[in-house]
C-alpha cells in the first residue's frame, strides 16, 4: 500500500477526517514569547549539563562489585545471544550487534513503563555492546521467558498493542 | 530573513560538531533549539493536548536529548532519534497521566472536552474539541501513529524508525485508528 492509498483510504473509509484535513485550522495556541522563553530555560538547563563534574555520576561500590557484575552480565549476554541463535535464523550476538539492539530496542518499547530510567537513557544514546553488558539484565528482562518463539512473541504483543 | 530563520537551515552535522567541542557547545545547543524546539513542541503538543503538559514533556524530551547527544551514533537521522525521544516522553507522559486520573475519584477530574474549553491556549471549534476528545479514547502507541500520520503526514518508512515498528504494522495501525475517529464523530452527528 502505497502513500496515495492512504489519502484514497480516508475519503473511503473516513469521509469526515478527510474534509477536516483539508479545511483544518489548528485550534491550538501557545503563550506570547513561550518559544524564546522555552529556549532560555533549555540552554540554562544544557550549560548545567555541562558544567555538571562527570565525577558526580559515580556510584560508589564495594571492590568485588565490579569483577562479579562484569563476569555475571557477559553470562548472561553471551546466555541471551545463544538463546537467539538458537531459536532462531538470527546470527548470533558476535555476528550481528545491531540486530539485537534493534530487537531489544523493540522490546524496551513495548515493555516500557517497566525500565528504569537508566535503562531509557542507555538505549536513547544508541548504546554499544560494553553499555549492554553493563545492564543488569535480571531486573529488566525475564531470562526464564527467553524460550523458543520468545521474540515472536514480544513482535505479536507489540502488534496487538498497536491494534 | 532573520537570524533563528536562517538558523534553522544549518546542517545537523554542524550542529553536532559544534556540540562536541567543549568550546562551542553553547552555540550547538543555540542551534539545535532553534532549529528543532517549535517542531517538536507542536508534535508533544497534539499528543498531550494541553500547553502546560507539553511544555513538561518538552523539557524532558531536550533532557534527554543533551544527556545523550554527544554519543549520538547517527545511525538514524537527528531529527528521526529526537523526534523519537519526544514521541516516547509523550507516550510515557499520557501513560502517567491515565494512571493518575484513574487513581482519583472520577468527578475530580474536569472531561476531556470542559479541561480543553478551559484551556486559555485552546482556540477550537466543535470538531477540532471533538477529534481532541476522540484522539484521547486511543491507546498511547496507536494516538502517536496517527498524530504522525494524520496531521504531520509523516511518511511510514521514517514512521517506522521514529516508533521502532515495521511499516505494516503502522499503517494497520493508522487505518485503525481513523476508522475508530471517524466512528466517534458519526456517533455524535458531525457531518460536513
Amino acid at each position: 500500500m502505497n502513500e496515495r492509498d492512504d489519502s484514497d483510504f480516508l475519503k473511503k473509509e473516513a469521509p469526515i477526517l478527510s474534509h477536516y484535513k483539508r479545511a483544518e485550522k489548528s485550534p491550538y495556541l501557545m503563550p506570547e514569547g513561550y518559544m524564546n522563553s522555552l529556549k532560555d530555560t533549555l540552554l540554562a538547563e544544557a550549560k548545567k549539563l555541562e558544567e555538571a563534574p562527570k565525577s558526580a555520576k559515580v556510584i560508589s561500590l564495594p571492590n568485588w562489585f565490579r569483577p562479579v557484575a562484569a563476569a555475571a552480565s557477559l553470562l548472561l549476554v553471551g546466555w541471551v545471544g545463544f538463546a537467539l541463535w538458537s531459536t532462531s535464523d538470527t546470527p548470533a550476538l558476535a555476528d550481528n550487534d545491531a540486530l539485537l539492539l534493534e530487537e531489544i530496542d523493540a522490546y524496551v518499547e513495548a515493555n516500557f513503563d517497566e525500565f528504569g530510567e537508566e535503562v531509557y537513557d542507555l538505549f536513547l544514546s544508541e548504546a554499544s555492546t560494553e553499555d549492554i553488558e553493563e545492564i543488569d539484565w535480571t531486573n529488566s528482562l525475564q531470562i526464564d521467558d527467553l524460550e523458543e518463539g520468545f521474540w515472536e512473541e514480544i513482535d505479536e504483543q507489540l502488534l496487538e498493542e498497536l491494534l | 530573513m532573520n537570524k533563528e530563520l536562517s538558523n534553522q537551515s544549518i546542517g545537523d552535522e554542524e550542529i553536532l560538531r559544534y556540540l562536541r567541542s567543549p568550546k562551542e557547545a553553547n552555540k550547538g545547543y543555540t542551534l539545535l533549539l532553534e532549529k528543532y524546539q517549535e517542531r517538536l513542541y507542536w508534535h508533544i503538543r497534539k499528543m498531550v493536548t494541553f500547553h502546560d503538559d507539553a511544555h513538561d514533556v518538552i523539557q524532558n524530551t531536550f533532557i534527554k536529548v543533551f544527556k545523550n547527544i554527544k554519543g549520538f551514533r547517527q545511525d538514524s537521522g537527528l531529527y528521526t532519534w529526537m523526534y523519537r525521544i519526544a514521541t516516547n516522553e509523550s507516550i510515557s507522559y499520557l501513560r502517567k497521566r491515565k494512571r493518575i486520573q484513574s487513581n482519583v475519584v472520577s468527578n475530580e477530574i474536569l472531561p476531556m472536552q470542559d479541561s480543553l474549553t478551559s484551556d486559555p491556549y485552546f482556540d477550537g471549534e466543535a470538531i477540532s474539541l471533538l477529534l481532541a476528545k476522540a484522539m484521547d479514547t486511543l491507546p498511547e502507541k496507536q494516538k502517536a501513529v496517527f498524530q504522525l500520520r494524520y496531521f504531520e503526514e509523516m511518511p511510514y518508512k521514517q514512521m517506522s524508525e521514529v516508533m521502532g515498528t515495521s511499516e505494516g504494522s503502522l499503517k494497520a495501525s493508522y487505518h485503525h485508528a481513523a476508522k475508530k475517529i471517524e466512528q466517534f464523530l458519526k456517533q455524535r452527528n458531525i457531518n460536513f
